[in-house]
């Protein structure tokens, strides 16, 4: 019983890591770049929320607008002001660069809000939860998880079925081919990196709400989506819910063997999918001629 | 001109990997270690302390340049072999090991532990590489919270040491870590030029030229991983014997990348001599804003993005860009004795040179 | 009407200059041939030509328009269209959505002049009309296409975005030869539909039976510009490898 509640609590859990997911796999599936502040942005968007809802008294809706919207213009200025200006002497050069802004968000963030851990107060829906068959679930969990299938479901229908998701998988493939037959590449690539920080605010205040966060949470989000990523199987969005839940069911079930381990047991399950199955649960078998 | 046609047989093409400026640089180095050997006894120990976190980062510092410039693995998990070697010193001495021996002994550790490693993160492509082993450094945390004789989650101190006059003690980590920097300096430097170096930058340069030309660097790379993570051992275990206590969440933290990655870019990455530059400027910037806490941080991440906006290359590479200076010579000088085209010239290929590649990846 | 002007046109890769000082003009309708060895420059001319090499003297200018500092993507909508060298298609796209990707975003507003230019009035329906191939492809991944049926799916990328200038670089390359004769096969509709074409082409035979025009290119130099029926053969030849040079058009 233990152990079937760890499971459901463990997919719940998921839902959070697959939003965190979602927004990495992104920008590195078109820009190829590997954006370490992921983690931060999503918890700098937590802590905009925490600061005008609880600290400027605004409603809760308003202040998770306003930060969307703003993740979405922070995500633009990633894009124009860092991510297309760092040409190098490597090509690395611009994941060096959000590595930097990653330090930086963090640690302003623990300059201005201390290092207390805070949580965004959803009221009595926080807490609020339904017994089935003897297993709680959280209604919150539950609907951060079904906003991550949302999330997913709705950009594997944008790549997939309009005209900007086909400009989008084009410049993937090429964005020199891509200029030839008119798509904007610098654009697509805004828009993109746009989109991607959108998700990763929606992800921190997903986070914030359903539990206690500090400052320095940012790198270990970005961890657990990049694991999730990995163990799916990057390049499918579905597999990117799977290798969530997957990390989720694994740090749950390792807590209820030692409480303490519960990272770890995540940690080792994506090092065992590294050794076992590198591409992934979820690759698909490349056809390619 | 008539004297060009009249030189007799093929002329021979000279390969330079020697100058008048690389003697100076091995004079000066010389000196340099003699006098800094000779710190202990002319200075206040203090001075020697601070002089060994100087070392520490210089070996840092080194280590991932080696990694990221040389061999393209962009790691933000060096901490964990820093940590890892930190925590050897406190196992080897707890098995009776004499610690300043111990430090040389963490770098072997931190390397065994880096081979079985490369083997997973090796399957990782470049950005993926550099969180994969951020994951691992934080399995080595967790792995070593979790052992009791090491301290667990609270962190211990090296005892081993602590019979030892004060002073002596100061005085023989200042001059450990001396040996140790020397000689990652000086292996870091001859890996560099040998063949091994000569093939990674070939790769970093033009990576489907050199694959046209049979290059493939796995091996190489492999090879840099493992003695660069030896490396990073070897600074986090002279740390050790400096601070004498170890707690998981410092030593395996990551702002130990932070600064490994604020000393190379802000040097120079993919120099020789940048790195170096780069930790006595951040080891200057911790003794002025030492207090500042988390805002010195913030300056520093500040500090490594504008760098990468607006001078890639960091302090050495833009001098050694602009005036063509170089202090090791890991180049080959091409010299092609009476060409018509540009006579005496020499078509300069080293690290320093980023020009022609430059054009090339545009 | 002139559709294409090039003047004083110089690209360089790096410290080789790959164009000198070309001069070049074609008129809607006109196919014109540009024939040379490896390295004279035939592709670099039509890279710059459709902005994806930067230029480093001279003007590009398309119906009048200087577009030599509009970037590719922004010539596309203006009317010049490359088709490139080894199809370069994406791979993960089917052949219709890597025909849909050649479709403008928008009206073409803000284009006015170059709306002007006589165009074929192409669409992806007349697409898959004249290449009954795609319409039956539709679906499979432009990665698992043959070469014929790659390059087809190139062309018809190309197409949809309705050019005024069509350029084509070595469309046949690495085609069996009944692969080739499909795909010029299909070109004629294109040829005949009143857009400028300049087509790279390495099988002087075939270039000088399908060009209104031809024109050599020697190590980045324009050294013949004559139309077909003056076109010699040996004359080309020569051209081509560089004996006798002298002629200037």
């Amino acid at each position: 019983m233990r152990l079937l509640d760890a499971v459901v609590q463990g997919c719940l859990l998921g839902g959070q890591y697959a939003l965190f997911a979602a927004g990495l796999s992104l920008v590195f599936g078109v820009l190829k770049v590997v954006n370490l502040a992921h983690g931060d942005l999503g918890i700098l968007a937590a802590f905009a929320a925490i600061g005008l809802a609880a600290g400027a008294g605004l409603p809760l809706a308003l202040a998770v607008g306003v930060v969307l919207v703003g993740m979405l213009a922070v995500g633009a200025a990633l894009h124009a002001g860092l991510l297309a200006r760092t040409t190098g002497a490597l090509p690395q050069i611009s994941m060096i660069a959000t590595f930097g802004l990653s330090v930086v968000i963090g640690n302003t963030l623990q300059e201005v809000f201390s290092a207390d851990p805070r949580a965004l107060d959803l009221g009595s829906f926080g807490t609020a939860g339904v017994t089935v068959g003897g297993i709680s679930v959280g209604l919150l969990p539950a609907a951060v998880l079904a906003v991550a299938v949302a999330a997913l479901t709705g950009l594997h229908l944008v790549l997939t079925r309009t005209a900007f998701g086909r400009r989008v998988r084009a410049t993937a493939d090429d964005p020199a081919t891509a200029a030839l037959v008119g798509v904007d590449a610098r654009r697509t690539y805004l828009v993109v990196t746009a989109l991607a920080v959108g998700l990763a605010g929606l992800a921190g205040i997903a986070y914030a709400a359903s539990s206690l966060v500090t400052p320095l949470a940012g790198p270990s989000r970005l961890i657990f989506a990049f694991e999730a990523v990995v163990i799916g199987g990057l390049g499918s969005l579905w597999g990117t819910l799977v290798g969530a839940v997957v990390l989720g069911v694994a740090q749950s079930v390792g807590s209820v063997v030692d409480p303490s381990s519960g990272v770890l047991a995540g940690h080792l399950v994506f090092l065992a999918v590294l050794a076992t199955r590198p591409a992934g649960l979820l690759a698909r078998t490349r056809v390619r001629a | 001109m008539t004297a060009v046609l009249e030189v007799g047989p093929a002329p021979t093409v000279q390969v330079v990997r020697w100058s008048r400026a690389a003697s100076a640089t091995v004079a000066g180095f010389v000196v340099l270690v003699a006098v800094a050997a000779a710190v202990p006894m002319l200075f206040v120990p203090l001075v020697g302390n601070r002089l060994t976190a100087l070392l520490a980062l210089v070996v840092l510092a080194v280590t991932w340049n080696a990694l990221a410039g040389y061999a393209g693995l962009v790691s933000v998990g060096q901490q964990g072999f820093f940590g890892l070697g930190a925590y050897a010193v406190l196992a080897l001495s707890d098995l009776g090991l004499n610690a300043y021996l111990s430090v040389p002994l963490a770098g072997v550790v931190c390397a065994l532990a880096a081979l079985p490693s490369s083997l997973l993160l090796f399957r990782l492509r470049a950005g993926q590489f550099a969180i994969g082993t951020w994951v691992l450094a934080e399995v080595f945390r967790l792995l070593v919270s979790r052992v009791p004789q090491l301290g667990a989650g609270t962190g211990r101190s090296l005892t081993s040491t602590t019979d030892v006059d004060p002073a002596l003690r100061q005085a023989f980590t200042y001059w450990t870590a001396l040996a140790m920097t020397v000689l990652v300096l000086v292996g870091a430097f001859l890996l560099l030029r040998s063949r091994v170096g000569i093939r990674l930058q070939a790769v970093r340069d033009d990576e489907n030229a050199a694959r046209s030309l049979g290059v493939g660097v796995t091996g190489e790379k492999r090879l840099v991983f493992v003695l660069g993570s030896g490396g990073a051992g070897v600074a986090g275990a002279i740390t050790l014997t400096n601070s004498l206590t170890a707690q998981p969440d410092n030593m395996f933290g990551v702002q130990w990348a932070a600064l490994m990655i604020f000393m190379v870019v802000i040097g120079g990455i993919g120099t020789f001599e940048g790195p170096i530059i780069g930790a006595v400027l951040l080891f200057a910037v911790q003794q002025l804003f030492d207090g500042f806490g988390n805002w010195y941080l913030v300056g520093l991440g500040v500090l490594a993005v504008v760098a990468t906006l607006a001078a890639p290359r960091g302090v050495w590479g833009e001098l050694a860009h602009r005036r063509g200076w170089t202090a090791a010579p890991l180049f080959h000088d091409v010299r092609w004795p009476a060409l018509p085209l540009a006579p005496g010239a020499a078509a300069r290929h080293d690290a320093a040179d980023t020009t022609v590649r430059e054009e090339g990846r545009r | 009407m002139t559709l294409l002007r090039i003047e004083g046109l110089v690209v360089r890769h790096g410290l080789l200059t790959a164009v000198r000082e070309v001069d070049l003009t074609v008129a809607s309708g006109e196919v014109v041939a540009l024939v040379g060895a490896n390295g004279a420059g035939k592709s670099t001319l039509l890279h710059a030509v459709a902005g994806s090499l930067p230029v480093a003297r001279g003007r590009v200018l398309l119906g009048g328009t200087d577009v030599t500092a509009v970037p590719a993507h922004q010539r596309v909508r203006a009317g010049i269209s490359l088709v490139p060298e080894g199809r370069l298609l994406f791979p993960g796209l089917s052949v219709l959505e890597n025909l849909l990707v050649g479709v403008p975003a928008r009206s073409r507003r803000g284009a006015d002049e170059a709306s002007a230019l006589p165009r074929g009035g192409w669409d992806v329906e007349r697409v898959l009309d004249a290449f009954p191939l795609l319409a039956r492809l539709r679906d499979r991944p432009a990665g698992l296409l043959s070469g014929g049926e790659q390059q087809a799916t190139a062309i018809g990328r190309a197409l949809v975005a309705d050019p005024a200038l069509l350029l084509l670089d070595e469309v046949s390359l690495g085609l069996s030869p009944a692969a080739v004769d499909v795909v010029y096969a299909s070109l004629e509709a294109v040829l005949a539909g009143g857009v400028g074409v300049v087509l790279v082409e390495q099988d002087i035979e075939r270039a000088l039976r399908t060009a209104t025009r031809v024109v050599c290119l020697l190590e980045g130099r324009v050294t013949r510009d004559v139309a077909r029926e003056h076109a010699d053969r040996e004359e080309i030849t020569r051209a081509y490898f560089g004996t006798g040079t002298e002629v200037a058009s």
